[in-house]
């Protein structure tokens, strides 16, 4: 037993040793998030000669000599680098930086380098938000690519509109963002992909009238995402007198949906509706539609590229899901086959559709920059506007009054453990 | 399918549930009526758990139930050194001082790991799933193998506690601390041995739920807010109590999910506790004490 003289003296060391760990926690926990995202080449920079080498870069275009190099352009890049959506911000950094890779090795853009800067949101807005203000703020960047997900993209909107940032959007597709954008108010979004209300409308013509499905369960997380995905998929059921037998929302990153999947199996519709982004989260619906004998197919949008699904489909478990997609890599049309043969000897992977957007998003603002002639952020939005781009699909893109380009969307199927694959005309849905 | 095979399926699905709520809630309530401690880093444990199963069986490529009892006797051990550290020097101190150290614990651990492992969801495969039909409701293997563990696990507590010296001590000192000086039990090594069964029986909730769900360094802060839950209700300090909150929680929460919506399923818990706090803030097995 010790002394009080003691025992006082050694709470005082307990004490002072809790408050460094605390302090020790608390620190851990602020730089983690930080210098969590994926290593970047990020060039530093002294911000007065920069300043002065831009500004000679404005002026004098096109005699820039070689003796003088360039300042590099900085572009952002935020997107779910960890996460549930570690798997999407991995593929898309990879596009990203293949298509700055290939700009640069053609010699930049206006005679200057491209820098990508990415930052990671892990998924949550309010980290997204906190990324975009970083990239304004600190690493001063021309125009930000991001940020992949819809809730995080609704939310860094205003903030990027307020600064006076470009911001390019590849594969958010809540049809909210397409309703905030250009002459609807937002000025400073672009989106380069077609919106869920257009994807949507195309599966559902698949669903109810090739596929022939009378009655769909719909299920989606919680999210701008999912709720956009139930509204439209709800929308056009009601159009071809499709019955919808229930409607559940889960949290985003769920992991059990034994009950939700419990309820369907009761009601027995032709087909599931899905709403999910994440890819731990289909291969759980999956296994546990396995585990409770529910054997109805899977639709709407969730990821039927994602990794986890492959042992699935190989094993004959997944026929007859179908989804829509904003890209496929068995496209065979325009310099596709190309793209994904230099993504697969780069990365060893197939390019996932945040991938490939990400990549067209790239040379999309390179393009813009080009005709802006300057890195500046507003000579940048305003060259945006109504710019034309000829996609690595073959398909002739341009920016409508609402910021939005329309490239082809892909219907997918899973038959005789394949994908099979039909292309759909975005522009024509609108 | 008629309405009976799927409410039983319902029920079948919140056990198998309840199994696991119940291992993270007994642990806490144990170390709560021992210690006098509300050990905010409980979740934590659980992760490292499914996180050292995780390592054990993908990446030294152990079979599943070795990785499982590496787990636990892994999860343990780090329990003994962090009562030590940070658990010993603040046993005798105010309620304040016991919150900020588990706490912090919680945070360095949830972090840590988070360093390590980035916040990507990892799977454990053990090569056991599948699932047993019987009369058209479905059992999945692993879920019933969990299942079957967490209840062996707490038969085992509840025998020792009961039937040994060392688990009458530990129970002696929840009962009354100044009668066990004078009876000369080592409250220290009691302390000690409680928080490492505690952590242990996280650890194993962790071990058995890994290749059910997907894990993720996050994924202790949502169970432990339940297991609170299931500690409230039950009454805390009270291992009967949480064992039968957590079958509450369980099945509550399943048949919520299925018969009313799945946003409020993960509600139900915390509706529960406003509703004992009302009726019966002791919980239904919980002596009425004053705790704060």
């Amino acid at each position: 037993m010790l002394s009080r003289k003691h025992r006082g003296l050694s709470n005082t060391i307990a004490g002072a040793a809790m408050i460094i760990l605390l302090f020790i926690g608390v620190g851990i926990g602020y730089v983690i998030p930080r210098e969590a995202p994926v290593a970047q080449t990020i060039t530093v920079t002294n911000v007065v000669t920069q300043t002065v080498t831009q500004t000679r870069v404005e002026t004098t275009t096109a005699t820039v000599t070689a003796t003088q190099p360039a300042t590099p352009i900085k572009i952002g890049f935020s997107a779910p680098l960890t996460g549930a959506g570690a798997f999407y911000g991995q593929q898309a950094l990879w596009g990203a930086q293949m298509a700055v890779d290939e700009i640069n090795a053609r010699g930049g853009v206006l005679n200057r380098q491209l820098t990508l800067i990415a930052e990671d949101h892990r998924g949550v807005p309010a980290e997204a938000v906190s990324t975009v203000e970083k990239l304004i703020n600190v690493d001063q960047v021309s125009v930000i690519i991001g940020t992949f997900f819809s809730s995080p993209t609704l939310a860094v909107m205003p903030i990027v509109a307020k600064a006076g940032v470009p911001l390019f959007s590849p594969v958010s597709s809540s049809p909210l963002i397409y309703n905030q954008t250009g002459v609807q108010g937002n000025k400073w979004v672009f989106k380069t992909n077609p919106s869920d209300t257009l994807m949507v409308r195309a599966l559902a013509k698949f669903m109810f009238d090739v596929k022939g499905y009378k009655s769909v369960s719909l299920v989606a997380e919680d999210t701008d995402f999912g709720r956009g995905i139930v509204n439209t998929l709800e929308a056009e059921a009601g159009k071809y007198g499709v019955k919808v037998l229930s409607k559940d929302f889960v949290e985003q990153g769920a992991k059990d949906f034994t009950a939700v999947l419990t309820k369907i199996r009761g009601l027995k519709p032709d087909v599931i509706g899905l709403g999910i982004t994440g890819t731990a989260q289909i291969e759980l619906i999956v296994k546990q539609s396995k585990e409770l004998g529910v054997k109805i197919p899977l639709s709407g949008r969730y990821d039927i590229f994602a990794p986890e699904l492959k042992p699935y489909i190989e094993a004959g478990e997944a026929e007859g899901f179908n989804t829509v997609t904003p890209y496929s890599p068995l496209f065979e049309g325009g310099r596709n086959p190309e793209f994904v043969k230099s993504f697969k000897a780069r990365t060893g992977q197939d390019p996932h559709w945040n991938a490939f957007l990400a990549y067209e998003c790239v040379y999309v603002v390179a393009k813009a920059i080009q005709k802006a002639g300057s890195s500046d952020r507003a000579a940048i939005r305003n060259a945006a506007e109504g710019l034309e781009y000829d996609s690595v699909t073959g398909l002739k893109l341009k920016f409508d009054e609402n910021n939005h380009m329309f490239p082809y969307c892909y219907i997918i199927e899973v038959k005789d453990k394949k994908f099979n694959l039909q292309v759909i005309e975005t522009a024509a849905l609108k | 399918m008629s309405a009976e095979i799927i409410f039983t399926q319902h029920l079948v699905n919140g056990l198998l549930l309840s199994g696991i709520y119940g291992l993270v809630a007994v642990g806490l309530t144990l170390i709560y009526g021992v210690l006098e401690i509300v050990n905010f880093a409980h979740g934590e444990f659980y992760m490292l758990g499914a996180y050292l199963t995780f390592i054990a069986s993908a990446w030294l490529g152990l079979p599943y139930y070795a990785s499982v009892i590496l787990a636990v006797l892994s999860s343990a051990f780090i329990a003994l050194i962090v009562e030590r550290g940070a658990i010993r020097p603040i046993v005798e101190r105010s309620f304040e001082s016991k919150v900020l150290s588990t706490f912090a614990i919680s945070m360095i651990l949830a972090n840590a790991v988070l360093l390590l492992f980035t916040a990507t969801p990892r799977t454990v495969r053990t090569g056991i799933a599948g699932t047993i039909e019987f009369a058209g409701v479905f059992f999945s293997v692993e879920r019933v193998v969990a299942l079957l563990t967490g209840y062996l696990a707490f038969l085992a507590l509840h025998m020792f506690l009961q039937r040994t010296r060392l688990g009458k001590a530990i129970r002696a000192v929840a009962q009354n601390r100044d009668a066990c000086y004078v009876v000369g039990i080592d409250l220290h090594k009691m302390a000690r041995l409680t928080f490492a069964l505690g952590i242990g029986l996280a650890g194993l909730a962790g071990a058995l739920i890994a290749p059910i769900f997907s894990i993720e360094p996050s994924m202790g802060q949502a169970v432990v807010l339940k297991a609170f839950a299931i500690v409230i209700v039950g009454g805390f300090g009270s291992v009967k109590g949480a064992a039968l909150a957590a079958l509450i929680v369980g099945l509550g929460e399943s048949l919520v999910g299925g018969y009313v919506s799945a946003t409020l399923k993960d509600g139900l818990a915390f509706l529960i506790i406003i509703l004992v706090l009302i009726i019966r803030p002791q919980g239904i097995f919980g002596r009425a004490t004053r705790v704060l």
